[in-house]
């Protein structure tokens, strides 16, 4: 199975399963979490069901494209079911089936793993999924979200699809991984992209121009928080996150810079929260009045 | 009729560490709810599976009599006028129970007569007792993690899909964490999907099993150990067993299975730590051990025990080779740089914010290293191995492998050493000195190994105690009473001459090292078994509670294994008894008595006398010796003499106070003696006790 097929095919299931068909955020996140159909949303008492797919940059992870498994960017696969549904595994275990793994031929486990993100203010109980071994997805009922305990309590399923593309047939390398049946791979589309990113993370970043930004980009959502504008504030404190992560990559903190750096961001997250369920709840939570999903 | 009560409450995965305590909990809860009712039951056990905790209690009453309660008020002279009529005491107490005063009625006891009238109470079925009390105690339980799902009312350690509650074969009514008890199971996840209906609470592991559960983790963890064993074989090796890794995977499956993966010979030139490590830290898996060396090959746990396509093994082939290149990388770039070269990267590595860097501490190990050795002395170790072990024992934790595998601190220290030709004892006391990791664990092979280990610990407990980091009760997050216990064990089994205060000495830190090293010795002790009588009986005799630190912890260890032999012993029941006679005679008070010849003529007296003056040289010479089996035999000789004594000799005689001087300083004598090197009067009625 190709790599769009599959990704076409999961969509397809969950938008089958009444979630919302979202489009990946057009900034650089770390990860699906930091959408705002997920950050956001998770917030407060109203249903809410979302799934898209993520392009992620992890800057620290990048290899220069010489790694076979470790990438700059990668594709997260992001469901949101809030409340969650108590056959939530199931409908898991389903959209597996949906794509050709048949349980019976594998072995597949829930393994705990506790998430949990500093900055968002956020943190889950859960599993990662490990299929014959290898880590496919990430289960998680989020807990707290923006310093705000949350309830009713959203599940997360994140889909590494790459990987799970590259097991379905048989690939060691990502960058081989065929991206359609017309013969173009991972690495014809991304390859280049990989190796540009690797470099400007690791040495060409600009690091006075990055905390430069960074404090800018503080200062404004600070202020867009306090008009409110919530979703431009929550832009500007993704920005600062992707700022952060360059940095980092660059090796420009000291361990007490960077959990000082992580404070700054958390602080923002978590007003931006608040903001936002109390904007909702002037709107009288809108979606609470039955619509049926 | 009494019948079995049988409970599971199935939930998405547990994690593997928490299920056996869950377990456990939910057990004492059950009882607790059946015994604070007054319902009768028999034995009662726990069970835990991924998906499941599960209780069953043998031999349940269905019903909780009906019963009349005798409720007391005030006295009856209080609570009836002259004219017989209730008094305003009366009418008091009679509306605080609800009841109207003329139902009073004047009730004889044991202690006089009383106001008092008799309530029925009605009878309740099991039914009723346990949907009015476990729905609550079961919400109540902790766990190291708890949750919330759906809607965010309940909380428990994952959310809980089904509740079984029968009482023989019939459904006991009641809801837990929203869920409506019935009597339908779940098997397999994928092996056997759909319910396991249970017709009864007796069949419950059969059922289970039939639907491809094993839930007795024996029966599960032998299932395992055969899968392991005959998949080695088939490699042509034997299994390196890991009974650390065999309790984790032993719960994270309900039907086990093994997986036998091959990865690439040329794996084989690293380190046989680093590999096995690998395959455990990364994939749960076990190592084969081939004729001479590993084999290229692991064995990995599945929750199925078929693999009919290849991709369970396909897959963790795939990873492990993943892993296996990280750690072959890791292992290139160490040995890049000698160990040594690194101790000045650790200035960036932080011991503690107050305490500053792992460098720091290094230099504090090193030169308590060479404190410890010079005090012990150049016939008991090479101090300079010791020193210079102590510099280089923190530099792996700069390294890669360290980075990725913390657990092998230490390890790779002593592998980089060897691989650059350091001198073996000096890789060997770096490789050892966070040993004894547990209870189970050695101590260091080397003395070297042993001065750097007790280095290490001194160093952390005197440093952090000092810092204001002393554990306060559960909380302990630098380990520091683990690390206390190592020090006691490495200093007795070395058998060197060690006291707590030594070691307090050693560590710095001030009063309150010293103290929590005493507090830490007496826990330490009570850990191995031994009573808090028996370490007095040992304590008393030599010194006085301040003092007990300052005696080798070694000989007070040796001295209490001594006592230990005396549990169960007849003869020394009977020497315990006749010294607390002996104790009440001397704590008697007597007019005093004119002094003046007396010539003892009772023989008995006399032959106590005799055994007395004859034994007390010898055990002496013995306890010099540090021959306590003897003293004990000895004592043991004085058990006929004291006995025969009691028996046959007047010792307090009003008629004749000179012969009661005597004998009292006969007794003082004899108590002196059996209590010189045991106190034995602490052990009393221990006899029963167990280790």
């Amino acid at each position: 199975m190709n790599f769009q097929r599959l990704l076409l095919g999961i969509q397809g299931f969950w938008a089958d399963r009444g979630c919302v068909l979202q489009q990946p955020y057009d900034l650089e996140v770390g990860a699906g979490t930091m959408h705002p159909d997920t950050f956001l949303r998770v917030l407060g008492p109203e249903p809410w069901r979302v799934a898209y797919c993520q392009p992620s940059r992890r800057p620290g992870d990048g290899r220069y494209g010489e790694n076979p498994m470790r990438v700059y960017k990668h594709y997260q696969f992001q469901v949101i079911l809030k409340p969650s549904p108590i056959d939530v595994q199931r409908l898991y275990l389903d959209s597996l089936r949906a794509f050709g793994i048949d349980p019976l031929e594998h072995d597949i486990r829930f393994e705990e793993d506790n998430w949990e993100s500093p900055t968002l203010g956020a943190a889950g109980v859960g599993w990662q999924v490990v299929m014959d071994g290898m880590e496919i997805s990430q289960f998680t009922y989020f807990q707290q979200a923006g310093g705000r305990e949350l309830a009713p309590i959203p599940v997360e399923l994140t889909y590494g699809i790459e990987r799970i593309c590259m097991f379905l047939n048989d690939i060691k390398n990502i960058f081989d991984i065929p991206w359609n049946d017309a013969g173009i791979t991972y690495g014809d589309v991304r390859h280049r992209e990989e190796v540009e990113h690797s470099t400007y993370s690791f040495k060409e970043a600009d690091v006075p121009f990055f905390r430069t930004q960074f404090d800018s980009w503080e200062k404004e959502a600070a202020r867009l928080v306090e008009i409110p504008l919530v979703v431009p504030a929550h832009e500007a404190v993704l920005k600062c996150s992707h700022l952060f992560n360059v940095l980092d990559a660059r090796g420009a903190l000291s361990v007490t810079e960077r959990a000082a750096f992580i404070q700054r961001i958390r602080k923002l997250a978590c007003t931006v929260a608040d903001a936002y369920v109390a904007q909702r709840e002037a709107a009288g939570f809108p979606l609470l009045t039955a619509k049926s999903s | 009729m009494n019948q079995p009560l049988l409970f599971e409450i199935g939930c998405e995965e547990i994690p593997a560490r928490m299920i056996a305590a869950a377990a456990e909990d939910l057990r004492l809860r059950v009882v607790a709810a059946l015994d604070a009712a007054g319902i009768e039951h028999g034995a009662s056990r726990a069970w835990g599976g991924t998906r499941r905790l599960a209780v069953r209690v043998d031999a349940v009453a269905a019903t909780l009599p009906g019963s009349d309660q005798l409720v007391l008020g005030p006295p009856a002279a209080a609570a009836f006028g002259k004219d017989g009529l209730p008094t305003p005491a009366a009418a008091g107490f009679a509306k605080k129970q609800g009841i109207d005063p003329s139902t009073l009625q004047k009730i004889e006891t044991d202690k006089g007569v009383y106001a008092g009238f008799r309530r029925a109470v009605a009878a309740q079925s099991l039914e009723q007792v346990l949907a009015a009390s476990l729905p609550a105690s079961v919400a109540a339980m902790s766990f190291p993690k708890a949750m919330r799902w759906g809607m965010g009312t309940h909380r428990f350690v994952r959310p809980v899909q089904w509740v079984v509650a029968l009482h023989g074969g019939a459904i006991v009514q009641l809801e837990l964490l929203g869920v409506p008890s019935g009597r339908d199971s779940d098997g397999h996840r994928f092996l056997a999907p759909g319910p396991v209906v249970l017709e009864h609470a007796d069949r419950y592991v059969e059922a289970l099993r039939t639907a491809r559960v094993l839930i007795e983790p024996p029966e599960r963890r032998a299932a395992l150990t055969a899968a392991l064993d005959a998949a080695a074989q088939g490699a042509g090796g034997t299994v390196v067993t890991d009974d650390a890794l065999l309790d984790e995977v032993v719960d994270l499956v309900e039907w086990p299975g093994v997986v036998l993966g091959r990865f690439d010979a040329s794996f084989l030139d690293l380190p046989p730590e680093i590999l096995v490590t690998t395959l455990k830290h990364h994939q749960k898996s076990f190592s084969i051990r081939g004729k001479d060396a590993l084999a290229p090959a692991f064995l990995s746990v599945a929750n199925t025990d078929r693999d009919p396509a290849g991709h369970i093994r396909r897959g963790n082939e795939w990873v492990v080779v993943g892993r296996l290149d990280d750690a072959r990388f890791f292992w290139n770039e160490d040995r890049k740089r000698s160990l040594a070269s690194r101790v000045e990267d650790l200035k960036r590595v932080t011991f503690h914010k107050k305490l500053g860097s792992y460098e720091e501490k290094t230099r504090r190990v090193t030169a308590l290293a060479s404190a410890i050795g010079t005090k012990l002395g150049p016939d008991v170790l090479a101090l300079d191995t010791a020193a210079r072990a102590g510099e280089l024992a923190k530099a792996d934790l700069v390294t890669g492998l360290v980075g990725e595998f913390p657990e092998l601190q230490g390890i790779v220290g002593g592998l980089l050493l060897s691989a650059e030709g350091a001198p073996a004892a000096v890789a060997s006391a770096v490789a050892e000195h966070y040993k004894p990791v547990s209870a189970q664990d050695s101590i260091p092979s080397t003395p070297e190994g042993c001065v750097v280990a007790l280095a290490d610990r001194l160093d952390t407990i005197g440093a952090l105690i000092g810092a204001g980091e002393a554990p306060t009760g559960s909380r302990d997050p630098f380990a520091l009473r683990r690390a206390a216990g190592g020090l006691f064990r490495i200093v007795a089994e070395r058998g060197w001459p060690v006291a707590v205060k030594d070691l307090a000495g050693w560590a710095g830190g001030g009063a309150a090292a010293s103290a929590f090293l005493e507090d830490r010795l007496g826990n330490w002790l009570l850990d191995r078994g031994f009573t808090a009588n028996e370490i007095e009986a040992v304590r008393r005799p030599k010194v006085d509670a301040g003092a007990f630190a300052g005696w080798p912890v070694g000989e007070i260890l040796a001295r209490l294994a001594i006592v230990a032999t005396l549990r169960g012993r007849a003869d020394f029941a009977k020497l315990v008894e006749l010294t607390k006679r002996v104790d009440n005679i001397l704590a008697t008070a007597t007019e005093a008595v004119e002094g003046g010849a007396y010539a003892e003529n009772h023989a008995t007296a006399l032959a106590l006398d005799r055994a007395h003056d004859d034994l007390a040289p010898r055990i002496r010479a013995a306890s010099a010796a540090n021959d306590f089996p003897a003293v004990l035999d000895r004592l043991g000789e004085l058990v006929a003499p004291v006995a025969k004594f009691f028996d046959d000799v007047l010792v307090l005689d009003p008629k004749n106070p000179a012969a009661t001087r005597w004998r009292r300083e006969l007794l003082a004598k004899v108590r002196s003696t059996v209590t010189r090197d045991f106190d034995i009067r602490e052990l009393a009625g221990q006899a029963g006790s167990n280790r």
